[in-house]
């Protein structure tokens, strides 16, 4: 009977009944206390339903509330990160431009030091480049070339790091009788002009040919005896006492050089001062770098 | 669910949550139980909205935060034993009323998740989006409408059944 009453309400209250059926039923329901009370109960289970979306939409206007809350924050609170890192980033950048402008040649060295690259792209004498990943630990400490004429004598091969100058004149010439193993100023020129699109210092190597080198692989690396090559206002010399480095270049221009430690070998002479060279003993000065200025 | 209007009256409300928890707070009231009791007021104002008859005295906003103070009330009044706060004045018996029509919607409310999914999705895609039995057959995997419609007679005598539990346990134990 109940369920019957029920199918009739929710007629009744869909607008199922016809005419009759309402005013049989309207009047059933005055009569009858019970029904009213099933009729009343049928409309609140209508309005939980109703109720129980709209809560799920209210529910979802409070997420989207607190996500955006969430977001607001998290912007808040990554603009703060990165005016912060901004702002250390150049309080950074001015203390390591002061530092660049150094008082004296020791203070240089030690910067340029912990600037020097982890990896270095070597031009060998035959203006092709190479990529070496040598750690810095396995070389001298640099040895900076910035006042004018800064020589450095030895017959180690030595890896040059010369920043890209500006400059017009900036070839690479060579006055070797060896033209096979000098560099191709062309093919060097190209390798620079892609440095200097790069904002890259340009990295080689070289030495003195010898017996030895040759058998440790390294002579097409090598100045042959006698030549000497010019970068702009940089010279190496080569001669039998070992390289000589001459930079002639302004002080806002260093050029860095450093020798492979297994490559260390000691200079055969060593100038003694102007006048004349002194004879070393190849074993006691192993390892020792000279450096003269003139 | 709401029309465009009372979508943004709600998303705006929303936005004074804050105010509501602030003020909900000094009556005693945790936030967690601040913001179910600001849902319920919003759900309560969104319903007077609809009807033709009411009018709002006062900005919506102020209607909402009254709300949440009876709302406050009650919820306190049945927590008695932790009870915080209490109003100072007597309600007037409509509103009582009222209040007593709510929470008994409430929990009809409550136990329609208790009848399961099927139940539940049958009566809002019927009651709510006005759906035919025969959409509703095909949406929820019945053979046809006809069987939809026993259905929903059925779901309906399984919520009446659970609003009867509930009365008969309350008639127990007062």
């Amino acid at each position: 009977m109940e369920t019957d009453w029920s199918k009739v309400i929710e007629r009744y209250l869909g607008g199922e009944l016809s005419a009759e059926g309402i005013e049989a039923f309207e009047f059933e329901l005055s009569l009858n206390p019970d029904l009213r009370s099933e009729l009343d109960l049928h409309k609140m289970i209508r309005e939980s339903v109703f109720r129980s979306a709209e809560r799920l939409a209210i529910q979802s206007i409070g997420t989207k509330y607190h996500f955006r809350l969430k977001l607001k924050k998290w912007l808040m609170f990554t603009s703060v990160v990165v005016t912060v890192s901004i702002t250390i980033a150049l309080v950074g950048l001015n203390n390591g431009a002061s530092e660049s402008k150094p008082q004296d040649a020791r203070f240089v060295t030690e910067t340029q030091s912990n600037n020097e690259p982890q990896a270095i792209e070597t031009i060998d004498s035959t203006g092709s480049s190479m990529v070496e990943s040598t750690p810095v630990k396995d070389y001298t400490s640099p040895r900076i070339f910035r006042r004018n004429n800064d020589r450095i004598v030895e017959n180690t091969v030595p890896v040059i790091s010369v920043p890209v100058p500006a400059k017009s004149d900036d070839i690479i010439s060579d006055n070797s009788q060896n033209k096979e193993s000098a560099v191709k100023s062309p093919e060097l020129k190209d390798d620079r002009k892609n440095a200097s699109r790069k904002k890259q210092r340009l990295i080689f190597k070289t030495g003195l040919q010898n017996p030895t080198d040759v058998k440790e692989g390294i002579a097409d690396s090598q100045i042959p005896s006698g030549a000497h090559w010019t970068l702009g206002n940089f010279m190496i010399y080569a001669s039998e006492e070992g390289i000589t480095f001459h930079n002639f270049l302004t002080d806002d221009l260093i050029i860095v050089g450093r020798t492979p430690k297994d490559q260390l070998k000691p200079p055969t002479n060593v100038p003694k001062d102007k006048e004349g060279v002194e004879e070393t003993d190849p074993e006691k000065d192993k390892g020792k770098i000279y450096l003269q200025n003139y | 669910m709401f029309s465009d209007n009372i979508n943004k009256e709600l998303n705006a409300l929303y936005k004074k949550f804050p105010d509501i928890k602030k003020f909900l707070g000094t009556l005693g009231c945790d936030a967690t139980t601040a913001e179910d009791i600001f849902q319920e007021a919003l759900l309560i104002y969104s319903r007077k909205r609809k009807l033709d008859d009411f009018e709002l005295n006062v900005e919506p906003f102020f209607f909402v935060r009254s709300t949440c103070k009876l709302l406050w009330y009650n919820e306190s009044r049945k927590k008695s034993n932790q009870q915080t706060y209490s109003l100072e004045v007597d309600l007037p018996q409509e509103v009582e009323d009222w209040m007593q029509k709510e929470f008994k919607i409430l929990s009809i409310e409550k136990k329609l998740n208790e009848i399961g999914e099927q139940c539940k999705e049958l009566l809002q895609l019927f009651y709510v989006k006005a759906w035919s039995m025969d959409e509703i057959a095909k949406k929820i995997g019945l053979r046809n409408d006809k069987v939809a419609k026993a259905q929903k007679y059925r779901c309906i005598q399984k919520l009446k059944d659970k609003v009867q539990e509930d009365v008969q346990v309350e008639s127990l134990t007062f």
